[in-house]
């Protein structure tokens, strides 16, 4: 036979070798595998090596369960179950994995069921830097209504709060002109609609040549980016600490 | 009471029959678990999940092999497992180790050498079996540790008849690749040198 013809037979026949040895092979089957065993020794050794695997394999006894693994009554609801090939990130805890002592925080730490926190940080991390971001470039309208910029910049000294003689609080800056803060408006009258006066916080600010200019201390509109910012940080800070914490329950658990 | 009795029954809601069926299957399911995952505590989570899993889907039993179709279960529940800890790193290989020589029945008329020898082999073979890929090592276990037939895996892998035969003879020709290169740790009987 030609070493290419043999080759192709061993491995026909070495793909025929598991079934032979669990005894399910066609007769005529059997027969090509016997005859060509017979002639080859490479494949005969084959076959007594794949024996000894299976005897050693057979030689695993069944373990028996620590437990019983039984359905309680009244504990379990069909719809408390969790499925199988369920993959979503807020995947229910099964009630028996949770409430026995020893794997309840093995479980609720696996890490399928808090697969969501490194996206969720990832993308809490993203918002924060491209919201500090716009603050920085201040490409966003902020809210707050007074444009810092121009009041400090239009204003560059320092402000002094002192008594005025009419019981009014006055602002003095430095400089030449003295600008006196009003106290807030009284409220309007019940009868008439108040259009912003009595519920905003408006400053009635009057410079020193009697003129008077309003300043609404409300929001304008704008993005509150700071409050935002503040929110995202302590959410993303939240979420450090929740991966770390199951971090460390998982390695914990791990070595019992 | 017949199995399929109980099935209807568990399919009507009923408990009792239900927990009937958990055991007959437990052992399996709690062995396959064991010998695909290579740690206890993993394997009893994964066998209770494949349970309240399948109270939950017995209504979508169809007929057909209860076994397979609750084996089905397990080997899903596995995957997901074995896939969960792949991504946490949760257990290194020399953790899981060191639990694998546990996994033998105790056999209190054996002596002291005879339990040490048959624990180190079952650590041994357990070794081999965590180096094969997830598939083959499914289908091993479920026909050489289990013996199922190559019917009753076809149905409880979800894959073909040739597919399992080809899962087979690989796993079962890496396996053996395995032990012949830690001959020295096999039982005598089997350290033929070739």
């Amino acid at each position: 036979m030609f070493p290419g013809m043999r080759k192709a037979r061993c491995r026909k026949v070495r793909e025929m070798l598991s079934e032979y040895i669990d005894n399910l092979l066609g007769a005529e089957d059997r027969g090509v595998v016997e005859s060509h065993l017979e002639v080859c020794e490479a494949c005969s050794n084959e076959l007594e090596s794949l024996q000894m695997t299976v005897q050693l394999l057979h030689r695993m006894p069944s373990v028996p369960v620590p437990r019983s693994f039984a359905i309680r009554e009244g504990k379990t609801d069909r719809e408390e179950v969790s499925e199988p090939r369920g993959s979503g990130w807020l995947r229910p805890v099964p009630v028996f994995a949770v409430s026995r002592i020893g794997s309840g925080w093995a479980s609720v730490c696996d890490p399928q069921r808090l697969r969501w926190l490194r996206p969720a940080t990832a993308f809490a991390t993203a918002a924060l830097v491209l919201l500090l971001m716009l603050d920085f470039l201040q490409v966003v309208p902020q809210q707050g209504g007074i444009d810092s910029r121009e009041v400090f910049n239009e204003s560059p000294a320092h402000v002094m709060l002192s008594p005025a003689p009419g019981g009014e609080d006055t602002l003095e800056v430095s400089g030449d002109e003295p600008v006196e803060v009003l106290s807030p408006p009284v409220p309007a009258p019940a009868d008439k609609t108040p259009t912003g006066g009595a519920d905003s916080d408006e400053l009635v600010v009057r410079d020193a040549n009697g003129g008077e200019e309003e300043v609404s201390a409300e929001p304008s509109g704008g993005w509150p980016l700071r409050q935002i910012e503040i929110g995202i940080g302590v959410v993303l800070l939240a979420l450090v600490a929740v991966m770390l914490f199951a971090r460390r329950r998982r390695r914990s658990w791990s070595r019992v | 009471m017949e199995e399929q009795e109980l099935i209807s029954r568990s399919q009507a809601g009923d408990i009792e029959a239900f927990n009937q069926l958990v055991e007959r299957y437990q052992r399996l399911v709690y062995n396959l678990a064991l010998r695909m995952l290579g740690n206890a505590e993993t394997a009893e989570d994964a066998a209770q999940d494949t349970f309240l899993s399948a109270y939950k889907a017995i209504g979508k039993f169809r007929g057909g092999s209860f076994k397979a179709w609750i084996l089905r279960i397990a080997a899903n529940v596995c995957h997901d497992k074995m896939r969960a800890a792949r991504r946490a790193r949760v257990a290194s290989l020399d953790d899981l180790m060191e639990e694998l020589g546990d996994f033998i029945a105790d056999n209190d008329a054996e002596s002291p050498e005879d339990y040490t020898l048959r624990r180190e082999l079952g650590r041994f073979i357990n070794e081999g079996l965590t180096h094969l890929p997830e598939d083959q090592r499914l289908v091993v276990i479920l026909c050489d540790i289990q013996g199922l037939s190559y019917e009753e895996i076809s149905e409880a892998t979800n894959s073909s008849l040739g597919t399992v035969k080809s899962r087979l003879n690989r796993g079962r020709a890496r396996l053996r690749d395995f032990f012949l290169q830690r001959r020295e740790l096999l039982p005598a009987e089997f350290r033929q040198d070739k």
